[in-house]
């Protein structure tokens, strides 16, 4: 590293007590390198204020004037409608679903990719986690229903190894099975960075100690790997459940209409039902339960972990 | 240690390695099997995308440009990325430093209000931005989806550049300014060379968000101007040929040569989060 060595007449008025030491300049200043950034949070902030605006406005059918007034029916309407309490129950089915096997795939991968003496598998494995994350999420989600469309690689495979017959089709997309992979196929490179993250971080010398007063691996790895990785999979999990329950495209694609979690609710009543007021609402109750779940996944993580 | 164990012990051991073996080589499979599909794929002659292909051709590379939206889409695309990634970076970089400068500015409350376009779902902050761009009036769509750009990568950019920052070491600075130099040089010369992990990774993730990103897109996209996802979406709704499967080689090709750059610059473990 190269250090800039100022000629001596730039040098010399810098010399003295009343300098002040790098770093601690005015607060002022730190507000102005803030500025910019809190100018777009602002706008940000304005942003959701007005969707809230929104949510609890009467609904008028477009074209016609809103009536003034302050109403909570479209969150009543949510709440109560068979069809949004549908969406929102298989939100969180096929979220829970996702997450579980996130974990099951992500775990074996993550350890590995830490904990392996190879070079040549890390790389491997970096790359089957790098190659994926980089990918356009379309692109990926498109690859997938190559997979398990109802021309596809696995119905494909079933028939040509007799497994079924010509007329008979695996259903695989178009439903919460399809989606339910497509989930976990979408959360799982987020699962394994930061789990590996967690992993990396951990102390190894436990595990050694746990094993040379003869614990064997497996009863290692439960008493001692798996309790002190515990924040890194309450932190995966959260992360891959709040991706999932507001997944859009994931559902799309692989849902092809037939399964609509709430993020693809909101997006058909705000821009083809035009109910504005209802899709608000049910966009605020989104936001509400994420933050209601990273609050918890703090609490939790702070009161038995203490980090 | 192994005689000391009972047989019921010996057996979990073999289970849970397999177990740990099964679920490890699922979730590789499930992460490029369907990418190396979709590569094969798009090498076949067919009229419909099937598999396996009954012919191979490039003919699917060639309707890519013989179409009319993917080129221009794809220049939309990179034109948002490019304004939104610097400017993201900047934004972020100077955030990273007023809070890591002056503790006042870096308390948890704060943090979360800046970390927040992170933590809000992507399809809320499409659905918000649409209705206050309506309402403030803006109605250029090129520009409103940059902006939604900016708001969903900067604070990327605050993260990883807080981490770099975490990890100078201030006697630096001190040691820069003690031999002379101003504040600005101790910046430029000390203070980004070592940071540059930082920066280079937010400005990926910025980089790559920016040029992946349909939820909040697709909200703020007009008829008019689409994205490449959007144009990609749109095509596959209504075509069961392999462009697609062309279109997806190329972008896969492209993120092999994003991942040359990475190993190159900071090294992809580290960017991946298994090396510190």
């Amino acid at each position: 590293m190269t250090i800039a060595v100022p000629d001596a007449a730039a040098r010399a008025p810098t010399i003295g007590p009343e300098k002040p030491p790098p770093g601690a300049g005015k607060a002022s200043s730190g507000i102005a390198l803030l500025a910019p950034s809190a100018l777009l949070i602002v706008f940000f902030f304005a942003a959701l204020v007005w969707l809230f605006q929104h949510s609890v406005e009467p609904y008028a059918p477009t074209g016609q004037a809103v009536e003034p007034g302050l109403t909570l029916t479209h969150y009543a309407k949510a709440l109560s409608d068979s069809l949004y309490v549908q969406s929102l129950w298989v939100t969180f089915k096929l979220s829970f679903i996702a997450t579980v096997f996130a974990l099951l795939l992500g775990y074996p991968l993550a350890y590995q990719m830490v904990r392996t003496n190879s070079a040549r598998v890390r790389t491997f494995l970096i790359l089957t986690i790098a190659i994926p994350f980089l990918t356009n999420l379309i692109v990926r989600l498109y690859a997938l229903t190559l997979v398990l469309g109802n021309t596809g690689l696995i119905n494909k495979f079933a028939i040509w190894s007799g497994l079924m017959t010509e007329n008979e089709i695996l259903p695989l997309v178009r439903n919460d099975l399809g989606v339910g992979i497509g989930l976990t196929y979408f959360v799982l490179p987020f699962v394994v960075f930061t789990l590996a993250t967690a992993l990396r971080r951990l102390d190894t010398t436990l595990e050694e100690a746990a094993m040379s007063l003869g614990a064997n691996k497996v009863v290692t790895f439960f008493k001692v790997t798996l309790p002190l990785s515990m924040p890194g999979v309450i932190g995966a999990a959260t992360l891959s459940f709040i991706l999932s329950a507001s997944a859009f495209a994931t559902p799309l694609i692989l849902g092809e209409g037939s399964v609509a979690m709430i993020a693809n609710t909101i997006y058909d009543q705000v821009l083809f039902v035009e109910n504005i007021p209802f899709g608000a609402a049910l966009a605020v109750i989104a936001l509400v339960i994420t933050i209601l779940l990273l609050y918890l996944q703090a609490r939790l993580t702070r009161k038995r972990y203490g980090a | 240690m192994l005689r000391t164990q009972s047989y019921a012990q010996r057996l979990l051991a073999i289970a849970g390695g397999s177990a740990a073996t099964l679920f490890r080589w699922g979730g590789i499979l499930l992460l490029i099997g369907p990418i190396f599909l979709v590569i094969w794929l798009s090498f076949g002659g067919d009229e419909y995308t099937s598999v396996p292909p009954t012919s191979y051709a490039l003919r699917w590379y060639e309707n890519i440009f013989a179409q009319p939206e993917f080129v221009p889409a794809f220049w939309i695309s990179l034109k948002i990325a490019a304004i939104c990634t610097p400017t993201s970076l900047v934004l972020g970089t100077l955030a990273a430093f007023a809070m890591h400068k002056f503790p006042v500015l870096g308390g948890p409350a704060l943090q979360a209000v800046f970390y927040s376009p992170i933590m809000v779902p992507l399809v809320v902050t499409g659905i918000a931005l649409l209705f206050f761009f309506n309402l403030v009036g803006f109605t250029a769509n090129f520009w409103n989806v940059t902006v939604g750009h900016i708001i969903i990568t900067f604070p990327y950019v605050i993260r990883t550049v807080s981490v770099a920052l975490a990890r100078y070491d201030p006697a630096l600075d001190e040691a820069a300014t003690s031999l002379g130099a101003r504040p600005w040089q101790v910046f430029t010369r000390i203070t980004l060379p070592v940071i540059r992990p930082g920066l280079f990774a937010g400005a990926l993730f910025a980089f790559t968000m920016s040029f992946d990103d349909f939820t909040v897109t697709i909200f703020l996209i007009g008829t008019d101007t689409h994205t490449l996802p959007v144009a990609i979406y749109q095509y596959m709704e209504w075509n069961v040929d392999s462009t697609v499967a062309a279109v997806s080689a190329l972008l896969v090709a492209m993120s092999v040569v994003l991942m040359l750059v990475i190993e190159r610059v900071i090294g992809l473990d580290r960017f991946i989060g298994v090396r510190g």
